[in-house]
């Protein structure tokens, strides 16, 4: 009965997004999935390993692409944003701008146009960590599988990889469109962004090269990141002698987010687990406020304690200077527990920097929290909220809310079969 | 410390602070960021995170006790950066202001300073003192010149302040017995006048004011306030002893080596006082620093040197609202050094104690 | 069986340039037998695809073999009537991105994965979906606020519902509730409980039935078509449900094991829950005289984080805390609250929550270990704590102290029954005298999962859902919270895992779309997740069974009962299509229509072994579908090369496996078997839970196979591997070869 309905619109191809989209599809929804990257997985396919079970994302992500191949009541769109919402519940029209990709589906994938293309951009799968030629593969499990080309990067003039595509696939002049839907209700996933960490007085980032953030973190843990998985110094790409993780880095704070992001003290727990996989021997410190993981994650946190040479202050970091010439950072903090400043000298510093939702670019209707997140119960009928832009969330809770606004979202298009 | 703390909250001391200032004491959460930036915290004990849990938990005794308090130099970078909007610094102003109150001797008397509400019989006591002293105290030979001796018996002014300040000096002793006891009791055990000469040699430096990060030029006008005060006092002292033994004669001619310094020091507290208001102006959300014990105190010397001045120039240009003036500035005087020992004057003798006190580690 | 196989080979990215095509085009029609084959340089281009379209479209071809890129690529272009035989072969891929152009062992791969596509497509017969009658209902078990929200909105979605709760109301826990957590901005303030207007809203819902002081004496079928008989005062009611969300909810941590902090010490000392009730009541009293409390210490993770009781967080009773030292300073405004807690944990915007009851001028938070909690002579409490912010050792005398006792599941261990009828069977009628003491052993220790059973299911592996950890039914998956070892039975709430009111809410809706989701499926005749879609199901040639019960006892999913003899019975709709059954089956009696050990076993004799004399070596590597090959994939994108004496054949999942294509590939010649599939232990990543597991627990049996061959044992490697780990891949490939190199050539080659 769903299958006559209209469609289910949902906004953001992150984790929550694709599960939103494939869970109302194999309800029997027609759904459309709007991605504004040009590629699905939004910030789990940047991410090593999940807590707590370290697997890689990809595994999911793999199933997930599979599903989505296979079902055909799903229409991705990827380089494409929702531009503006109007009607009523059951029956709201969305306009949907498309930006060029510049490489059609002809694209195999067989990499000659990168081998001729002589322009580059900074690599925002890797937090600008490193760089890509300017028509490039996303990533290996890249869905959907294609190339894409960012043309601001192209040298002027050039057309190598026109020239060097033997499926036709490249069109420089491709021109942004627009779609318009008629669908029955939107779910918006459109997650997060981490908090900007340079605008966090006296830690550092943005000035001393080696302190860097936790996403930044697991790109370099990952095999498919800038190190090849060698978790190494930005300033000196040499091993780190020590590793500290600084929590609540702007979240929980009132100048910056006055909430909890939920996440980050099992994110800088498994972290902290990259590190020491990787390096058995040096010490790492976690400099936390309170450690906050609940429920099953708590065995996390006590097989952390239990690790030799990883030791859990309790106290926030004030400040964090670079030692000139070594490149180290020295680390000040009240160890509470015993009342005393503790300065530390260590070669790595992450800043567990909070999630920010991804609000600002939804329509007007969708119900704010004075911190942008998509309030519960605030907004209309057939809008709905699932995943980080909902509340702060970790991957799990983010997928069964995508799986809860699926329903809402199946609800609303039930209604539009009865009500016509 | 073996002993287990009995834990019984002084309910009435955490709604004093809440109210002197310390309005967002309850919002801290222990995260120890304040004492991290706090460049003047010590390794060993650093603060204001402890002082903070102390104070919302109400353990008076213990936390006024804390020479922390006063190694405190308010420069706001724990409130700057505190992630809870707790603003530790105000809150270390408030927990100055119920130390000076705490200890003051006789209790009364402290609790009157701290009342707005006694301000004005405060003030009526010198006012009422002069008044008699000019009413009926014998005058010197009246000169052609109009000059405060007209009005006033000099010396006998200056043994009244003499007088004055030895009460003062008495009733100094007094309270700081109160804070030396509880500092004995609080495990500070060492010996406070070994400590006191580096302590001394600290404040007229203002070595530990450089190292503040915000408000760093508070220390110049803490600074300039602190030695106008100081050459204040030595040539109010000198001259005193000389009109007392007839050696000196007031007023003193304009290129008196002492007419020099004093109007040079006059003129440094005058500025340091409108640099520390400047500051505070800045930065209207430092609540502490909105409190009428705050205020009564920085008005006061700000009076007294204003009034000084005025009566000085007024003097100069033979005007005979000099005299009022010059009232008005003896009453600012009287009031300033008889409540010192409960206005934040009492801050000067406190941080020195505590200085001495702390720097001598602490013991037990 | 498809007649007529197509075999379409791509010469494009590079696999032209690199093959003989037209060698290629020869080994498929002269020696596979292809019935027509041809080649295009692009061939997923809209004119290549047509191409295949037109030749199944006039019954040329009826199966289609697609020699070109991983099956993994280009599935939306080449996708026909998902009922039709469609087999990918990866000459790009796994044989010109990662072995050299032009050369004779590159060709030779190429050649063997033709002939072996080419055979699988012939063996493959088209799928037939399932279509049995579904039942479009679901049957959501527990009245409480998941139950109540996962009834509701499964029949706001149009769906029949069928709610069966134990108590004579429905609420759950939240009925005892004065207010709930913060749920709108600001998130200061508790929110009222609602839970009247949803009561009244679902019990006259006109989709649901409401059976209250009911409980469920019987489960049987297969999702779409469960018989369930719920009993409601003493009458057997019968109803038909497609799937199940379970929402039993939890109870309390039992206080009688949290003496140590002081329960039973004094009245005075009480649970969260029991201060909660009493605020719902009324006032909050102190038990022993009735008087309003004036200081009040509520001691935190009482029972939670702690190993010897609850290893885990309860995740709510920080806020539990929060909301109540409100209730205590709302009654009486000189009463002191004091809270020590091992960490403040108001995740999200809970954290304003926490800010807010901080703001209170007689609120006492620190950290701190309680070491005891004791009964002073003037009646009050002495609570002692150590290593708190303050600095040392503190006593707090208190009118009434709270324990924040923590959750525990009202669930039952469906596998831990089953263990323990099986023990009480086994006490009776073991062999020995051994076997019986063991038994009654096992049985003493599981006794107290005696009677708990909530779904009676009549499943052979258990009568209700597989815990994971603590006793909860919790999905091992991160990326699939709703992944379930039942087909269509969801967890959900608090009995899934420790959680406060607005996430149960929110997971009983996750719940029941994943139940109308498994109807709908069904309906569709396809498998759920993780095989979504699947048409495919195994079938039972039980003639020829010697109900050794293997197939019974390792699948995942219990989706096979037994008979009294042990002869499998199927129940289709709970299968999840992972083979596990049919490489468990010693007599091959169990296939799918386009997956069969007949299959597998004819693609490896499609391999061409090089005789002795050619020092070729020939290696079989059976790879887990979901993780090795597309780790293999993305070793090809990278043009990671590695040995190309390896032959790769695709598995659904490794505990697919059937040892029978060891020895065929061994009795054939082959020099060596690697069997790479995903992690297992602890943190497996298989999602048919235990097939690698099972794979390598085959491989015991394999050895005898190689005595009796007289074949060296390490010419059969297991090999772990995630998805992420294809740089590990060549080298793990080629350290075998060149193992199996150095032992040299399986000397049963030729035969």
């Amino acid at each position: 009965m769903n299958e006559q309905g209209k469609p289910l619109l949902v906004v953001g191809g992150g984790i929550a997004g694709i599960t939103a989209a494939l869970e109302a599809a194999e309800a029997g929804c027609q759904v459309v999935l709007v991605e504004k990257l040009p590629y699905l997985g939004g910030r789990v396919v940047r991410v090593h390993q999940y807590f707590p079970k370290l697997c890689p994302p990809g595994c999911g992500l793999e199933i997930n692409f599979r599903r989505l191949k296979n079902n055909p009541r799903v229409t991705v769109l990827t380089q494409a944003e929702l531009e503006s919402l109007s009607g009523s519940p059951g029956d709201y029209e969305a306009v949907v701008k498309i930006a060029p990709r510049h490489v059609s589906p002809a694209c195999t994938l067989c990499g000659a146009c990168t081998e001729v293309c002589p322009g580059e951009r900074a690599d925002e799968f890797n937090y600008g960590l490193s760089k890509t030629k300017a028509i490039y593969l996303p990533h290996a499990l890249a869905y959907p599988a294609l190339y894409a080309l960012e043309r601001a990067a192209c040298p002027p003039g050039c057309r190598a990889c026109v020239e060097a595509c033997r499926y036709g696939a490249i069109d420089l002049d491709q021109q942004p469109e627009r779609k318009t839907f008629r669908v029955a209700a939107v779910v918006a996933a459109t997650g997060w962004v981490p908090y900007d960490a340079s605008r966090l007085e006296g830690l550092g980032f943005g000035r001393a090269p080696n302190v860097i953030t936790n996403v930044m973190m697991e790109r370099l843990a990952a095999p498919n990141g800038p190190t090849g998985g060698k978790i190494l110094r930005p300033s000196d790409g040499r091993p780190p002698a020590s590793v500290a993780f600084i929590q609540c880095a702007g979240s929980r704070d009132e100048n910056h987010l006055p909430y909890c992001s939920a996440v980050c003290c099992a994110a800088s727990l498994k972290q902290a687990g990259y590190v020491r996989s990787l390096y058995p021997e040096i010490p790492i410190t976690i400099f936390y406020i309170d450690l906050r993981t609940p429920g099953r994650l708590e065995e996390f946190l006590t097989r952390m304690q239990g690790e030799t040479n990883v030791e859990l202050v309790k106290g926030k970091v004030g400040k964090v200077e670079e030692e000139p010439g070594s490149g180290d950072l020295i680390l000040t903090a009240e160890d509470v527990m015993t009342g005393r400043k503790t300065v530390r000298k260590v070669g790595l510093a992450v800043l567990a920097t909070g999630i920010v939702p991804r609000s600002e670019g939804l329509p007007a209707e969708f119900a704010r929290d004075e911190f942008g997140f998509l309030a519960d119960g605030a907004g209309r009928t057939g809008l709905y909220a699932a995943g980080c832009v909902r509340r702060p969330e970790e991957v799990a809770a983010s997928v069964q809310d995508a799986a809860a606004a699926a329903l809402k979202g199946l609800q609303c298009v039930v209604r539009s079969v009865r009500h016509g | 410390m073996a002993q287990a703390l009995l834990v019984q909250p002084d309910t009435a001391f955490i709604r004093r602070v809440v109210a002197a200032g310390g309005g967002d004491l309850k919002k801290c959460m222990q995260c120890g960021t304040c004492s991290a930036v706090c460049e003047l915290a010590p390794e060993e004990a650093p603060f204001p995170r402890k002082q903070m849990l102390e104070a919302q938990w109400g353990l008076k005794e213990r936390v006024l006790a804390d020479p922390a308090l006063w190694l405190c130099h308010y420069c706001g970078d724990c409130t700057a950066r505190c992630p809870r909007g707790a603003r530790p610094g105000d809150v270390m102003g408030a927990l100055r202001r119920e130390a000076v109150r705490h200890f003051a001797a006789p209790r009364w008397l402290g609790a009157a300073v701290a009342s707005p509400r006694a301000l004005l019989w405060l003030l009526l006591l010198p006012v009422v003192i002069f008044a008699a002293l000019a009413a009926w105290g014998p005058k010197g030979q009246a000169t052609a010149e109009m000059e405060f001796a007209n009005l006033f018996p000099i010396p006998a002014l200056e043994a009244l302040f003499f007088g004055v300040s030895a009460l003062v000096l008495v009733l100094f002793g007094w309270s700081l017995n109160g804070y030396l006891r509880a500092l004995r009791a609080a495990g500070y055990r060492a010996a406070v006048l070994p400590g006191l000469a580096p302590a001394l040699r600290e404040i007229l430096a203002h070595t530990r004011f450089a190292r503040c990060g915000r408000h760093r030029d508070q220390r110049l006008g803490h600074l300039l306030a602190l030695w106008g005060f100081l050459g204040l006092g030595l040539v109010g002292t000198a001259v005193g002893i000389g009109t007392m033994t007839g050696l000196m004669r007031t007023p003193l001619p304009l290129g008196s080596p002492f007419k020099i310094l004093a109007n040079l020091a006059a003129a440094a507290i005058l500025a340091g006082v409108l640099l520390l208001l400047a500051v505070r102006l800045r930065d209207p959300e430092r609540r502490a620093a909105g409190t009428y014990f705050d205020w009564f105190f920085l008005l006061t010397l700000a009076g007294v040197v204003v009034t000084g001045i005025a009566a000085e120039i007024l003097r100069l240009v033979q005007t005979p609202a000099m005299y009022a003036v010059y009232f008005v500035h003896l009453v600012l005087i009287f009031a300033l050094f008889l409540y010192a020992p409960y206005s934040k004057f009492a801050h000067l003798v406190y941080r020195t104690v505590a200085l001495a006190a702390s720097g001598a580690g602490r013991g037990g | 069986m498809a007649k007529k196989v197509g075999v379409y080979l791509c010469g494009g990215c590079g696999i032209g340039e690199a093959l003989n095509l037209a060698r290629l085009e020869k080994v498929a029609q002269r020696e596979a037998k292809a019935a027509l084959v041809k080649t295009h340089p692009f061939l997923c281009s809209p004119e290549g695809v047509q191409l295949i379209r037109d030749d199944l479209a006039a019954g040329a071809v009826d199966g289609v073999v697609i020699a070109a890129c991983s099956p993994r690529m280009k599935t939306e272009a080449f996708q026909f009537d998902p009922r039709q035989v469609l087999e990918r072969v990866n000459l790009r891929e796994h044989v010109v991105w990662s072995h050299p152009p032009k050369d004779e062992e590159t060709q030779a791969l190429a050649e063997d994965y033709v002939r072996m596509g080419v055979v699988k497509a012939q063996k493959a017969e088209p799928l037939e979906p399932l279509a049995e009658e579904i039942a479009r209902a679901v049957l959501v078990v527990g009245g409480g606020l998941a139950g109540l929200t996962a009834a509701l909105e499964a029949a706001e979605a149009g769906y029949e519902v069928v709610l069966v709760e134990k108590e004579a109301q429905l609420g759950g826990f939240l009925a005892g509730v004065r207010e709930r957590f913060p749920a709108a901005p600001p998130y200061r303030e508790p929110a009222p409980d609602g839970l009247r207007s949803k009561i009244q809203t679902v019990s006259y819902h006109p989709k649901i039935r409401v059976f209250t002081s009911a409980r469920i004496v019987r489960t049987e079928g297969q999702p779409g078509a469960f018989q369930v008989t719920i009993v409601k005062d003493g009458q057997s009611v019968p109803v038909r449900v497609g799937a199940i969300v379970m929402a039993t909810g939890w109870k309390p941590y039992d206080p009688a094991r949290l003496a140590h902090l002081g329960y039973g010490v004094s009245p005075d000392v009480v649970t969260n829950v029991e201060l909660e009730r009493m605020a719902a009541a009324g006032a909050i009293r102190r038990p022993s005289d009735g008087r309003a409390p004036a200081s009040v210490v509520f001691i935190q993770c009482a029972g939670s984080r702690d190993p010897e009781h609850l290893p885990y967080c309860s995740s709510v009773c920080c806020l539990a805390t929060l909301k109540q030292a409100r209730y205590i300073r709302r009654e009486n405004p000189e009463a002191a609250v004091y809270v020590i807690y091992k960490d403040m944990r108001t995740p999200g915007q809970y954290e304003r929550f926490y800010r807010a009851a901080q703001d209170d001028p007689l609120n006492f938070f620190t950290k701190g270990e309680v070491t005891s909690v004791e009964r002073q002579a003037d009646g009050r409490v002495a609570v002692r704590v150590r290593d708190t912010l303050l600095g040392g050792e503190i006593v707090i005398p208190a009118d009434l102290v709270v324990l924040a006792a923590g959750m525990t599941p009202n669930a039952a261990d469906g596998e831990a029954i089953r263990a323990l009828e099986d023990a009480e069977i086994k006490m009776v009628k073991g062999e020995t005298e051994a076997q019986r003491a063991e038994a009654a052993r096992k049985a003493e220790q599981l006794q107290s999962h005696k009677g708990t059973e909530i779904l009676h299911l009549t499943y052979r592996q258990g009568p209700d859902l597989p815990t994971l950890r603590y006793g909860f039914p919790d999905s091992h998956f991160v990326c699939f919270p709703y992944e379930t070892r039942r087909t269509a039975i969801y967890a959900a709430g608090a009995m899934r895992a420790p959680m406060d009111g607005a996430r149960a809410e929110q997971d009983a809706q996750g719940a029941a779309l994943k139940a109308i989701q498994a109807i709908e499926m069904a309906v569709r005749g396809q498998a759920v997740h993780p095989r979504a879609g699947d048409l495919s199901y195994p079938s039972f040639f039980l003639q020829r069974c010697t109900q050794c019960k293997r197939c019974t006892e390792e699948c995942p999913f219990g989706a096979l009962d037994e008979d009294e003899k042990g002869t499998p019975k199927p129940n289709p709709y709970r299968c999840r299509r992972c083979g596990i059954c049919l490489g468990a089956c010693p007599e091959r009696i169990i296939s799918f229509k386009n997956y069969s050990v007949d299959m597998i076993a004819s693609m490896i004799k499609a391999i061409e072994v090089p005789g002795e004399e050619e020092e070729k070596p020939r290696v079989l590597a059976l790879m887990c579908e979901n993780d090795a090959y597309p780790a293999l994939d993305i070793a090809g994108l990278n043009r990671l090369s590695y040995d190309a004496s390896v032959r790769v054949i695709p598995l659904r999942c490794l505990g697919s496996l059937n040892i029978v294509w060891i020895a065929d590939a061994l009795s054939r010649g082959m020099d060596g078997v690697l069997l790479v599939g995903c992690k297992w232990g602890e943190n497996y990543q298989c999602h048919f839970i235990r097939g690698s597991e099972l794979a390598d627990r085959r491989m015991e049996n394999v050895k005898e196979t190689l005595q009796r061959l007289r074949l060296e044992r390490e010419r059969i490697q297991v090999a772990e591997l995630a998805l992420d780990e294809s740089w590990r891949l060549p080298a793990l490939i080629n350290e075998f070869v060149e193992k199996i190199r150095r032992m040299g050539p399986n000397p049963y080659k030729g035969f």
